[in-house]
């Protein structure tokens, strides 16, 4: 008998438990990236890259971004043959004099010098500082110099590199030029506040950004924090706002590239960037009135001398940098990263997410789907807190959570599945034939509880009690297994389905799990084929075999079974209950009494389409049943019982249902001698029966006998 | 019938000469206040501001500007060179009705005034005439009264965000404009000589009608006016402000002291 014990050894019937488990595949990949993103992290933050820059890239396909502040200009210097030889002449310090001078005529409110005037003559240098200060004091156009830390090549420590330093170009106001480069070698970020060997220092853009607001309102240091400045800014809602950057960095809203001025024509914007030629044709214009009123540009070289790689492209003037920075200063669209801490926590709402998804235990096509919405979800809302919260989370890495946690518990299903499927085959397959189990396992629908129209045959071992007192245990269950075997083949050919065994009985049905048309039939010619196989065995055993003892009487009766798994949690099978079975097994106890080899009650031979040779020999009222049976004795060789037998038992038994039972104990009486030993038995049987009731007949005869033994 | 048709062109034409009357059209006129010289005397100098009449140290100023009826007039004058509010002299916002005096700036009931208190101070002052429905006016009053806040509380950094929030919000509105629409250069014959340096350096001069002959003469003649008759004939000496039907109206005017 086989069974199917749970819990007890989960792992050795079900799989490893994190195998049965749906978290297990969100827990370990969320063990995984938060262990990745808290150490080693170089490789997925390059996805994080590749996954902002798209963010920014969309947004300004899509005609969402904005322009640069129109406040905000460039002015270029290319190393041309006309300026080389202006710095062959005049020098490079009076040629840059000449142009923040224009710049200031042309109106400019501020002036942020992205080159640094380090390493000229002092008497240079005074020209450059000169003009600055004259520019100062007579118009309202402010000065912001560059600053570089760099290492010395001789101590490796940092230095500050000043401009003017030999010109007192201390006294302007200086921003740091350093720029954060990532580790794809891109430059997208930007520290408004740098450490530097002399303290704290304001970046380029937080300097020019301080310079165009009124000296009160500038950036200062935050009080006992020096490397952290604050401003304060006019809220939507008129409250004042206290704004603060510190020297961490934070991704710049880079909206497109320098070269491309689309954004800057559709807000018609005109003349973002300036050339020197652009600039002297512009002063000596007498129709051109201040151009740059008001504005906040920037001085720098071009892309030739001063190109950095940026997402947007290979050589962006190392301005636009500075330039982005001082918009998002401007505009508060500096975008920043989180913490670890925070991505973690995202990567483990993902997990919660997934691991909440599967185990709802969804079916793969909307698990497929699931996770498709799951990743475009993820990616949007990477995106849009990119666009709209300034917030640039580790949305990639979420994303490649959740896609692995569905890898992962795909895998988890698909090697649960196999192991279920060799578990079910091999539970299952003790009780159904390969065609039944095939279908079964198809549609495990189709074992789940349920009522139908089976044909039963149940069997039983004659003197079986005996054997098991008298003979050997080996041989009792060799005697055993030999039965089982031959009536569990027979039975299976015939893709019928097997119930438990229990003790010498043998149980099987057709009909369940799955509807058969022909299901009487099929337990006939197995009924049929187990009898026949079991005579020729036992004609041929030699002396002291087990097979001489291969004696069974069968019943079959066909009725409403039920099926289903029966049984505990530790312990259950899948079986065959009901009325049905109880009126077979009755019936086949009454196999001896009629010494036939199989009998079949009068519902079962009902519904053969091809009824084998048989004779109905009684109209009984089993134990535990209300309804009557008819029980119709299976001969196993057609032709073996004489027509006149038959005819006889046929009009003896007329007589007997009639209530002649006089007439009936005659004819009876007549066959007991027959050559057939079930017409004898039979016969003999009734003619005691009719014998009684002929000395009391019973008041309300129908012809039914009730058999008061099972 | 004949009566009703009268009346009915009759009334269209009445209304459409009401807004395009020259005296209702957006102006400003700038005006250099000199304290009078000769002792005793008691009534300052008063000329309009022009290509050749520009203030000193020790002068001050007032504007005098008007527009349509149902359209709002702004008057703010910032330094330059600090970017903050000029002297702490509030902003004048006020939605203009048929037969109101011309708007003031300062303010008539302030007792501030927009004076110079050096050479080289520089000014940008704004006149800016924005549509009665225009979006930006709600949000422009609301700034003023929080900015009138300030003012009262003596809260100087306070004002001076309210200014700058302000200043920003009007530099959006000039970028959509070139500056020879709606800047004002008489400061490039008044402002500090060029250093050798500029000597180079053209100036431009600015395309707001700016051509002499197209300029009231008083603005190039200084004609001299008086405080108690201003508000009768400030229109003589006024620049209109450019602006579209429908549309804002602005007019800039850097300003340096001599």
């Amino acid at each position: 008998m086989s069974a199917d014990r749970e819990g007890t050894d989960a792992e050795a019937v079900g799989g490893p438990r994190w195998l049965r488990n749906p978290w297990s595949s969100p827990v370990v990949v969320l063990i995984v990236l938060a262990g990745l993103r808290l150490g080693e992290w170089g490789t997925l933050e390059r996805l994080e890259y590749a996954w902002f820059d798209a963010a920014l890239e969309l947004r300004e396909h899509l005609g969402f971004a904005q322009p640069l502040d129109p406040s905000i200009r460039f002015v270029e210097l290319s190393m041309d043959e006309q300026i080389a030889m202006r710095f062959a002449r005049d020098g490079e310090y009076a040629t840059a004099a000449r142009i923040v001078d224009h710049i200031a005529r042309l109106g400019a409110r501020v002036i942020a010098l992205d080159i640094v005037y380090t390493y000229g003559r002092r008497e240079d240098q005074e020209v450059l500082a000169n003009t600055l200060r004259e520019i100062e004091t007579s118009t309202a156009t402010k000065i912001v110099l560059p600053v570089v830390i760099q290492q010395d090549s001789r101590t490796k420590e940092e230095v500050l590199l000043r401009s003017l330093p030999d010109a007192g170009g201390e006294a302007f106001p200086h921003g740091v030029v350093n720029v954060s480069i990532d580790s794809d070698h891109l430059w997208r970020r930007y520290s408004p506040v740098h450490e530097t060997p002399e303290g704290p220092m304001p970046s380029l853009a937080l300097a020019a950004f301080s310079a165009s607001r009124p000296a009160m309102l500038a950036a200062r240091p935050v009080e006992g924090v020096p490397d952290r400045m604050s401003w304060k800014e006019m809220g939507e809602d008129g409250r004042v706002q206290s704004r603060e950057v510190g020297t961490l960095s934070r991704f710049l809203d880079l909206r497109h590239s320098y070269f491309n001025n689309r954004m800057d024509r559709a807000a018609q914007i005109d003349n973002r960037v300036w050339t020197v030629a652009d600039l002297e044709e512009a002063v000596s214009d007498p129709e051109v009135t201040a151009p740059l009123y008001d504005t906040i540009v920037f001085f720098g070289y071009d892309e030739e001398f001063d190109g950095k790689p940026t997402p947007l492209g290979p050589q962006e003037p190392g301005m636009l940098l500075h330039a982005t920075a001082l918009n998002d200063l401007l505009h508060g669209t500096a975008i920043g990263r989180w913490a670890a801490w925070g991505d973690v926590l995202l990567f483990a709402g993902v997990a919660l997410l997934a691991g909440i998804a599967f185990a709802t235990d969804l079916k793969k096509r909307w698990l497929f789907a699931v996770a498709v919405a799951g990743l475009v979800a993820i990616g949007l809302t990477g995106w849009l807190l990119i666009w709209f919260g300034g917030v640039f989370a580790g949305t990639a890495a979420a994303a490649l959570v959740w896609a692995l946690a569905f890898v992962g518990e795909v895998a988890r299903r698909w090697g649960h599945e196999q192991r279920e499927r060799t578990r079910r085959d091999a539970m299952l397959g003790f009780y159904f034939s390969p065609a039944v189990l095939k279908q079964v396992t198809q549609d495990l629908d189709m074992i789940r509880p349920r009522g139908s129209e089976v044909a039963i045959l149940l069997s039983d071992l004659r003197g079986f009690t005996t054997l098991c007192e008298t003979e050997r245990v080996e041989r009792v269950f060799e005697l055993l297994n030999r039965l089982f075997g031959v009536e569990t083949e027979a039975a299976l050919r015939e893709d019928g389905s097997l119930a438990r065994f229990a003790g010498d009985q043998f149980l099987a049905y057709w009909g369940a799990p799955e509807g058969c048309e022909d299901a009487a039939d099929r337990a006939m010619r197995a009924a049929l084929e187990i009898q026949r196989t079991l005579t020729a065995r036992r004609e041929a055993a030699p002396e002291g075999d087990p097979d001489a003892w291969l004696r069974i009487g069968v019943g079959l009766h066909f009725g409403r079974g039920l099926v289903g798994h029966v049984g505990s949690r530790d312990y259950r099978d899948y079986n065959l209950v009901g009325d049905a079975v109880n009126t077979t097994a009755r019936v086949e106890s009454q196999t001896k009494n009629y010494a036939a080899p199989i009998l079949a009650t009068g519902e079962f031979m009902d519904t053969l389409s091809n009824p084998p040779d048989a004779l109905r020999v009684d109209h009984v009222r089993v134990k535990g049943r209300r309804r009557p049976v008819e029980l119709h004795a299976v001969f196993l060789d057609p032709g073996a019982v004489s027509r006149e037998s038959r005819r006889a038992y046929d009009e003896a038994f007329e007589r007997y249902a009639r209530g002649d039972f006089a007439g009936a104990v005659e004819t009876f009486a007549s066959l007991e001698d027959d050559d057939d030993e079930t017409i004898a038995r039979s016969a003999s049987v009734l003619r005691e029966r009719s014998t009684r009731l002929a000395a009391a007949p019973p008041q309300d005869w129908n012809g039914v006998f009730e058999l008061t033994g099972k | 019938m004949t009566m009703r048709f009268f009346l009915f062109c009759l009334v269209p034409l009445l209304a459409a000469g009401g807004v395009s009357s020259e005296d209702e059209k957006a102006a400003v006129a700038l005006f250099v206040v000199q304290p009078s010289a000769e002792s005793g005397k008691e009534e300052e100098t008063i000329t309009p501001y022009g290509p050749a009449v520009s203030p000193g140290a020790g002068d001050s100023m007032i504007a005098l500007a008007d527009s349509e009826p149902g359209t709002a007039l702004l008057l703010v004058a910032y330094d330059r060179t600090t970017g903050e509010l000029f002297g702490a002299l509030p902003p004048v916002l006020e939605e203009r009705k048929e037969g109101a005096p011309p708007v003031r700036f300062p303010q008539r009931t302030s007792d501030q005034a927009w004076e110079f208190k050096r050479a080289g101070q520089a000014v940008d002052f704004y006149a800016v005439v924005f549509p009665g429905d225009d979006e930006n006016l709600e949000i422009i009053r609301e700034m003023l009264d929080w900015l009138q806040d300030a003012v009262d509380e003596d809260d100087v950094e306070t004002m001076n965000l309210h200014g700058l929030a302000l200043k920003n919000r009007l530099g959006r509105l000039l970028r959509e404009r070139s500056t020879g629409d709606y800047l004002v250069r008489y400061d490039r014959e008044s402002g500090p000589e060029e250093s050798e340096a500029k000597a180079a350096v053209t100036r431009g001069t600015t395309r707001v009608d700016d051509d002499p002959g197209n300029l009231p003469l008083s603005l190039l003649g200084g004609k001299e006016r008086r405080l108690d008759t201003l508000d009768e004939t400030w229109r003589d000496d006024a620049r209109p402000i450019p602006r579209e039907e429908g549309d804002i109206g602005v007019l800039l005017y850097p300003v340096v002291a001599r």
